[in-house]
């Protein structure tokens, strides 16, 4: 697969814009917890902060992304979706409120979704291309989402390397895949810290921000290799703040210097692979 | 620049290192409510204190910076001496609970005597009012910084969803934000029994970690925030790793760009509408 300007791979800078949802989330379960502001002021610091900073070293590299964003969030933080929307970025399905309660049968989840898509519709004007689900959707709700559901890509976590067309047990979508690798990808599964609750499980240590680094340059050089598309899991309340910031640039920088990598938004990626397999498809 | 401030003497950003003097009772970040009078964490909390805290003076000391200690009142009963020392040498003192207490779970007058009984052993130890508050690791609720607030208190610095200094939108209280990323101990601190961290992690490279708060330094500057740099002595204080520390203030007061201050020089300044 060779994409726009001869480029060996495409990646998507994908930015999951979860706020305060996570850390609400977290913390419903302990004593007291639906009042805690701690861990939800780490979450919040993305929206608040965290958004603008990234913003600002998009711009600088002419870079568009997308941004997956839980509903709730677009409706708590309406003035920050606007200034993502008006730098002329992507804004895609994260769910409503970053739980994983999506129904459990074809008919609720699709109600789920399609809730969360009118919040879009209301705040952004228009519903949302693609999808990076925080929960489990049963294969029918898959197969509904990339078919008649009209959603042009899947970008879920943890999603493999499946290429081309998305595949719900084996069977082709029409949808594309964008696959999310976060053992390298996610800024927050490297780098996120809290006490209580432990976050992440078992409280391992904040990864050296150099690691984490070359991680992404490696994971980049190996979708060039491999001639394949992906998306990363950046979280603005991480990538956001002042040091990741610095490496975020950096990583930015790294990508417009490079003539293997195409950057680009999910949509775009999902609109090219699609021309290009139909015209495989024809010739 | 999104979030530029100008800062006193025409600095363009700022560094506080503040120190968590929580002895035995880190214990409490790791597992709330534990007996931290026993076993490594009795241990770990004691060499802190004997090993670490003096080292840590000296460096201070050295680079003619001063911090700002918070410590739980108990750590004031039970080292005198030791916070007479920091007193004296000319720190600032801030509160951090009585006990390290999980006061997100306390109902609001349970908070208010926690932190009433904290403060009032620290004053009467050292004889200075006590004006700056940081929650003790774990949660607080809304609740908390009312009662921060009604105690007069002139800041707080617990919060993280911001990076300069901010006022608390319902309490109108000044609050000074951290990071985990900027917090020596989850790096460093290791015990068996009970395991600490809970996933007995190895404990991360000191070249690492200092590299992660060169990056921190850079982007501070880049954005001219505040860097509230957070340590324990256990942590930082040991022979090992105190040369992080002076690695971090070499390159800080070489650059000459951050304004280096206490907490209760930051509230003075936002107090004047300075900042």
């Amino acid at each position: 697969m060779i994409w726009p300007g001869k480029a060996m791979c495409a990646l998507n800078l994908g930015f999951d814009l979860d706020g305060e949802t996570i850390w609400r989330n977290k913390a419903r379960r302990l004593a007291g917890g639906d009042r805690f502001i701690k861990g939800p002021s780490i979450g919040a610091y993305g929206p608040k902060r965290g958004a603008a900073r990234i913003l600002e070293i998009l711009r600088e590299f002419d870079f568009k992304a997308t941004w997956f964003i839980p509903a709730v969030m677009v409706e708590e933080h309406s003035g920050i979706i606007e200034d993502i929307l008006a730098d002329g970025h992507e804004i895609s399905h994260h769910g409503y409120d970053h739980t994983g309660r999506y129904g459990d049968s074809l008919q609720e989840q699709q109600e789920y979704i399609g809730r969360c898509q009118e919040i879009f519709v209301k705040y952004t004007g228009r519903p949302a291309y693609g999808m990076r689900p925080t929960g489990a959707l049963l294969p029918e709700t898959e197969r509904w989402l990339y078919g008649e559901g009209g959603f042009l890509y899947s970008s879920a976590g943890t999603s493999g390397e499946g290429r081309g067309f998305y595949e719900v047990n084996g069977e082709r979508t029409k949808g594309i895949h964008i696959p999310c690798r976060d053992e390298q990808m996610d800024d927050y599964v490297q780098t996120v810290f809290h006490s209580y609750p432990a976050v992440l499980e078992g409280m391992p240590r904040i990864a050296a921000y150099d690691v984490v680094y070359s991680n992404w340059i490696r994971e980049v050089e190996g979708m060039a290799r491999n001639g394949s598309c992906g998306s990363s899991a950046f979280h603005p309340q991480i990538a956001g703040t002042p040091g990741r910031a610095v490496m975020l640039e950096r990583f930015c920088r790294y990508l417009a210097d490079s003539r293997e990598v195409w950057c680009a938004t999910c949509v775009e990626i999902a609109d090219y692979y699609r021309r290009a397999l139909e015209e495989e498809k024809d010739e | 620049m999104s979030n530029r401030r100008i800062w006193p003497e025409g600095k363009t950003c700022a560094l506080m290192i503040s120190v968590n003097l929580d002895a035995e009772f880190y214990g409490r970040i790791f597992y709330p409510g534990i007996d931290v009078n026993e076993g490594d964490i009795l241990r770990l909390g004691r060499s802190g204190m004997e090993y670490g805290l003096p080292r840590l003076l000296k460096t201070l000391d050295h680079y003619q910076v001063k911090a700002t200690f918070f410590i739980p009142g108990e750590v004031a009963v039970g080292y005198p001496e030791a916070v007479k020392e920091i007193a004296w040498r000319g720190h600032e003192i801030g509160c951090h609970g009585d006990c390290h207490e999980l006061l997100g779970c306390l109902e609001k007058e349970a908070q208010r005597e926690a932190l009433c009984k904290g403060r009032d052993k620290l004053e009467a130890l050292t004889g200075k009012p006590v004006t700056g508050f940081r929650m003790p690791e774990g949660e607080i609720n809304e609740e908390t910084l009312e009662v921060v607030k009604e105690l007069g208190f002139s800041y707080s610095s617990s919060l993280s969803d911001d990076d300069i200094p901010y006022f608390h939108e319902k309490t109108g209280l000044l609050e000074l934000p951290i990071h985990w990323e900027l917090f020596d101990l989850p790096y460093f601190t290791f015990a068996f029994d009970p395991p600490i961290p809970p996933g007995q992690a190895r404990s991360a490279s000191m070249d690492q970690v200092l590299k992660n708060w060169e990056y921190e330094w850079q982007g501070t500057k880049r954005w001219g925030t505040l860097m509230n740099l957070q340590l324990d002595p256990q942590t930082i204080g040991e022979q090992g790793r105190i040369f992080m520390l002076e690695r971090l203030l070499e390159q800080i007061q070489a650059d000459e760009s951050a304004w280096i201050a206490t907490g209760e020089e930051i509230a003075q300044q936002m107090g004047q509408g300075d900042l």
